[in-house]
């Protein structure tokens, strides 16, 4: 049961864990690591659903809000289904694709843009290398692997939109971390810490030479289950990413930074094997290169199921 | 259980992919290789943000004209109804000079030409 507890506890904060956007020209694409997709244990496959909204109107100039005026505003509506899947009971799969409905920005000058399409594939894999079952505290390594299969060089009327608003990140990622989590008072309270670095392969194709600056994260959360069904969370998140360079291995000036995040959550269990997840992620505190758009909220919604093929095997065989 | 997961699978893909039927216009005209004659901007230097852009024109014929605009870094907005006029601006992160290209297309086929506009910070 305990065991289950943390694996449940564990799954949940894969999915706290993922990047929001937050800055014009070296965000890339807010799928690049959702980890959503879940699953506990042996045979136990997790199917998920996230929207996601996002709204940006800010501009900072180090850490100060600079009242520069460019974009008058900025959206994004994403949506993604992932799976993940427990092939042992220590190492788990998972798969993620996203979609943009809309990814907007509008400009002071009275100009708009929008793009929508398939956003990136993410494929990932977490494997419990250490355990100590009474203290309730594990070491996760993990890996994932961002594959750039959508929307890329997307045109808007007579233009080919900038890469800021492509609905892919054009770009190969390759993303390490370790997660440690430590479950407390039963099962009742987990905390979870995640260090983890992405590496942004350089775009080069015959339109675009560009590459995302390497993005740098740690984050601490703590859940509390106030009830059976009903869990509270609390997620801060640190997130540095480095410059972006352009076609000349110059960096970009006014692109990367660091930024705060405190994420509360709450999520519902019922039907036995489904989940629903709300999330709003607040960054607090900013701190950019040069002047740039930042972002001032994003809300999540996720549903998810759990399969638990253990359980249809040995329903087969009773049958049998 | 069977049933759960055909109706996750086809939520999934509603929610993963819609079609956008592409608007198709075709005129009887008679068409040659398009030619650039010229691609021009008002302005060959312009301040960072969007109170300056630089208008830039291009000139072309060969019937049938499709204009298509592309830069690295920048935005590009066009202000005329066929596409061969654009205003271009920059923000913070698009200093230096950028090349804006124009891609002239028909049936008979597509020419590129660039224009170089630098942005700075004054």
């Amino acid at each position: 049961m305990r065991k289950i507890l943390s694996m449940t506890m564990i799954f949940m904060f894969s999915w706290f864990n993922y990047n929001t956007q937050a800055q014009c020209c070296a965000a890339g694409n807010p799928i690049s690591d959702d980890g959503s997709a879940s699953g506990g244990g042996k045979k136990i496959l997790e199917a998920g659903l996230l929207g996601t909204y996002s709204f940006s109107d800010i501009y900072f100039n180090g850490s100060h809000r600079s009242d520069y005026e460019y974009i008058d505003y900025s959206y994004f509506l994403y949506s993604s289904a992932s799976l993940a899947y427990g092939i042992t009971d220590k190492l788990k799969v998972t798969a993620e694709i996203g979609y943009f409905f809309s990814k907007a920005q509008y400009f002071v000058f009275d100009q708009s843009r929008n793009a929508t399409g398939l956003g990136d594939l993410v494929f990932g894999a977490q494997y419990l290398v250490y355990q100590h079952t009474e203290k309730q505290f594990n070491i996760f390594p993990r890996f994932k692997i961002t594959l750039p299969v959508g929307t890329f060089d997307k045109e808007d009327g007579n233009v080919i939109l900038p890469i800021d608003i492509q609905p892919s990140s054009g770009s190969y990622k390759y993303q390490v971390g370790l997660l440690f989590s430590k479950i407390y008072a039963h099962g009742k309270l987990a905390l979870f810490f995640d260090h983890s670095f992405e590496y942004s392969q350089r775009i080069e194709t015959q339109r675009t030479n560009y590459k995302y600056g390497n993005l740098f994260n740690n984050s601490l959360y703590a859940g509390y289950k106030v009830l059976p069904k009903l869990t509270l969370a609390l997620q801060w998140r640190s997130q540095y990413r480095n410059k972006a360079s352009d076609k000349n291995k110059e960096l970009v000036n006014a692109t990367g930074g660091h930024v705060m995040f405190i994420a509360p959550q709450i999520r519902y269990h019922f039907w036995k094997t489904w989940n629903l997840s709300l999330k709003y992620d607040y960054p607090f505190y900013k701190n950019m290169n040069g002047t740039q758009l930042t972002n001032n909220y994003s809300v999540s919604l996720r549903l998810s199921k759990t399969f638990d093929f253990n359980k249809e095997e040995q329903g087969i065989f009773k049958q049998l | 259980m069977k049933y759960t997961i055909i109706a996750l699978m086809i939520f999934a893909s509603v929610m993963t992919y819609s079609c956008k039927k592409e608007e198709q216009t075709t005129t009887d005209v008679d068409t040659t290789s398009p030619v650039i004659h010229s691609l021009t901007s008002d302005k060959s230097s312009i301040q960072y943000g969007g109170e300056e852009p630089a208008i830039i024109t291009c000139n072309a014929s060969g019937g049938n004209c499709k204009y298509t605009w592309e830069v690295d870094l920048g935005d590009i907005f066009v202000l005329n109804e066929d596409g061969s006029q654009v205003r271009f601006t920059g923000s913070e992160c698009c200093i230096g000079e950028k090349e804006i290209k124009c891609t002239v297309s028909n049936d008979k086929g597509e020419i590129t030409e660039m224009v170089i506009v630098n942005i700075y910070i004054p």
